[in-house]
């Protein structure tokens, strides 16, 4: 029963969960999750122990380690680095097969991919360099308006008179989100705001990777409903969000884990 | 294993010259070679492409002009272009203005698109003093006019340089030029060929360190750089790494930092063929150096050159072109490596896709300026690319 990890070394957390694979079916058995700070290869080993111990198994145990995100070469216990564009494919295909297009808002990067019946890469497009269109700008805007993260999504849901953000720079949209406040604007109202301008930039990206069917959505920020409410409206698409939503990329990482794993044993099978 | 650390020192200390010659604002090498033979002159041209010839039978030596990188602050160009234009085209015209271009006695540009056309004339107006011409090249190959209508613009280019060197050129000055630079440019075929079939032998950063440094120096002194280069690749003993093979293009004029050339690389992949530089290795075969050599450099424009999206030849469309180099070098995909803003490239992206898309051939489309400097998210982009390529 081969058993794996695929570790998601992102710009905010860092993900780790532990697969098993029992009669040819991978099933997570643990997950762990720790703050990303400056030191990844840290990051990464605290988020590991956690899924260890979630597990309850022991490190030794582990046949392969692969790992992705921003961070990946930063691992020194890696096996394998992929990126978190082919990782977030593999493991969305596995939470829902039925969806090719993925959307992914993280915390620095937001990115729309178009995938193949197997899970396959097909397009992808990321936002460019300003963070306006990823989660960090939804951090900035939520300390900025005393909202704890935690709450931003249900806030979001009960706006009556959603204020635009129509700036494409994150520090111009925090201009804006300041004149709404003086303006009186409700919170709620600015978070939508907020919300519906990530999906109307998410939908530019969703264009270009010729986006079909149902949007399977990932990443942190999937977690607020308010952004699915308001890619659901403003793009009139279905969005399924997956449980765990935040450790899709980490899932796909070990999933792929366990295929290099399998082509190793089938090497040495020959071999001798 | 001692020969090939030698070998390859000998190789690092020649990259480690060009990338010197390449970084070099100052452009020393043009300096020395004017002090160490007084009266003569330096003309420079932009790209893509520009009859090195006859600046070479002029008695002056050529040299192509490939912006400042990420080695000079923009002060005076951005208040004459717009902010959607092109970096090369700011950057030339920052070299301009900030005295970096003073060892040049004149300028060549041509009509490759919009952006460089006016740059020749920006130019003609900040420097009125110095030699500035545009070369009137032709966008219609197909009528029997075109090759006589180039050689006389030729011939009005060369009266200038006459003029401005002080040296009447004769045709068999013109003859000894195009064989000079056939050669040069049968080497880099040459290097091209060994790329594609050995890609380990030649990483893609070094073929284009070599063939760059040839905008920079003497024709027979790069020549004779390319010779001793050849014979040493081909002896090396490099492991083949697995890795996809791509073609490159929409590079031929502005150029991509070399950090992203490298980092293409190692993101898996082979650069089996390419349009960086593409003036270099403009002709597909030799300039005849025979009959009337006017006529023969316009007629090899017309019937030799090689695709590119600033010559507009529709007997072969350039895209069918693509695929046939897709082929030839048999590479596994197109990386399509553009220039932010740059019209032509970003033109002919549609219709390179639809053509690669028919053919069933994987393409990627990645951005860049020459001031890039970080790469991290277009090195996720390529590793992405070559994992959607190599895993099940």
């Amino acid at each position: 029963m081969p058993l794996v990890a695929g570790i998601d070394c992102g710009t905010s957390f860092t993900k780790a969960v532990v697969l098993l694979q029992e009669n040819g079916t991978p099933r997570v058995i643990g997950k762990g999750r720790a703050r990303s700070g400056v030191n990844v290869d840290e990051a990464a080993n605290q988020a590991l122990q956690q899924a260890l111990n979630d597990a309850v198994i022991n490190r030794s145990s582990l046949e392969y380690v692969s790992c992705t995100g921003f961070g990946r070469y930063g691992v020194s216990f890696r096996d394998i680095q992929v990126t978190e564009i082919t990782t977030a494919a593999r493991g969305a295909h596995f939470a829902n097969p039925a969806s090719t297009t993925i959307l992914d808002i993280g915390g620095q990067c937001t990115r729309a991919i178009g995938i193949t019946e197997t899970g396959k890469v097909k397009h992808f497009k990321s936002n460019d360099k300003c963070a306006a269109g990823s989660g960090m700008f939804i951090q900035r805007a939520a300390k900025y308006l005393e909202v704890p993260l935690e709450q931003v999504g249900d806030l979001s849901l009960r706006a009556s008179h959603p204020q635009p953000i129509s700036s494409v720079c994150a520090v111009l949209a925090e201009s804006e989100i300041i004149n709404h406040v003086s303006a009186g604007v409700t919170v709620e109202d600015i978070l939508r705001g907020i919300h519906e301008s990530l999906a109307d930039r998410a939908g530019s990206l969703l264009k270009r990777v010729e986006m079909k069917g149902d949007l399977t959505l990932i990443g942190g920020v999937a977690k607020q409903a308010g952004i699915v409410k308001a890619i659901e409206d403003r793009l009139k698409v279905r969005v399924h969000v997956p449980k765990d939503c935040d450790f899709v990329c980490a899932l796909g990482a070990a999933l792929l884990g366990l295929k290099r794993l399998a082509s190793k044993s089938t090497v040495a099978a020959e071999a001798s | 294993m001692i020969m090939n650390t030698v070998l390859d020192s000998k190789m690092e200390r020649t990259f480690d010259k060009c990338r010197e010659l390449l970084e070099d604002l100052q452009f020393t090498a043009v300096r020395e070679w004017k002090r160490a033979q007084p009266g003569r002159k330096a003309v420079a041209y932009f790209p893509v492409y520009a009859p090195v010839e006859l600046i070479h039978a002029a008695g002056m030596l050529p040299v192509g002009l490939s912006g400042a990188g990420d080695r000079l602050d923009l002060q005076y160009a951005d208040a004459r272009f717009g902010s959607f234009i092109c970096s090369i085209v700011k950057t030339t015209l920052e070299m301009g203005m900030t005295e970096h271009l003073q060892p040049f006695d004149g300028f060549l540009f041509s009509s490759i698109c919009d952006s460089a056309r006016n740059l020749c004339f920006v130019m003609k107006r900040n420097f009125p003093q110095m030699y500035i011409d545009f070369i009137h090249l032709p966008h219609n190959p197909s009528s029997p006019a075109t090759p006589p209508f180039l050689a006389a613009e030729y011939r009005r280019i060369l009266t200038c340089l006459e003029q401005l060197s002080g040296h009447k050129v004769s045709d068999d000055d013109l003859r000894n030029s195009i064989s000079l630079y056939n050669r040069n440019r049968a080497l880099i075929r040459e290097l091209y060929a060994l790329r594609a079939t050995e890609p380990q032998l030649v990483r893609a950063w070094e073929s284009y360190l070599l063939v760059r440094a040839g905008n920079l120096l003497p024709v027979e002194e790069h020549t004779k750089m390319l010779e001793d280069a050849l014979q040493e690749l081909r002896t090396r003993a490099l492991k083949k790494r697995d890795s996809i093979r791509v073609v490159v293009e929409g590079s031929f004029c502005e150029q991509p930092p070399l950090v992203l050339i490298r980092m293409v690389e190692e993101a898996g992949c082979y650069i089996v063929g390419d349009d960086f530089t593409l003036g270099q290795t403009w002709f597909e075969t030799d300039v005849p150096a025979t009959g009337d050599p006017i006529l023969e450099l316009a007629d090899s424009y017309v019937n030799r050159s090689v695709y590119s999206s600033v010559r507009h030849d529709f007997r072969k469309p350039r895209w069918t072109a693509l695929v046939e180099k897709v082929k030839a070098t048999r590479a596994d995909a197109v990386l399509f490596l553009i220039a932010k803003f740059c019209e032509p490239a970003y033109f002919d992206y549609v219709p390179y896709k639809q053509e690669l898309e028919r053919a069933g051939i994987p393409h990627l489309q990645l951005e860049f300026e020459e001031k890039l400097f970080t790469f991290d998210r277009v090195r996720t982009e390529v590793e992405t690319f070559v994992e959607s390529l190599v895993f099940d």
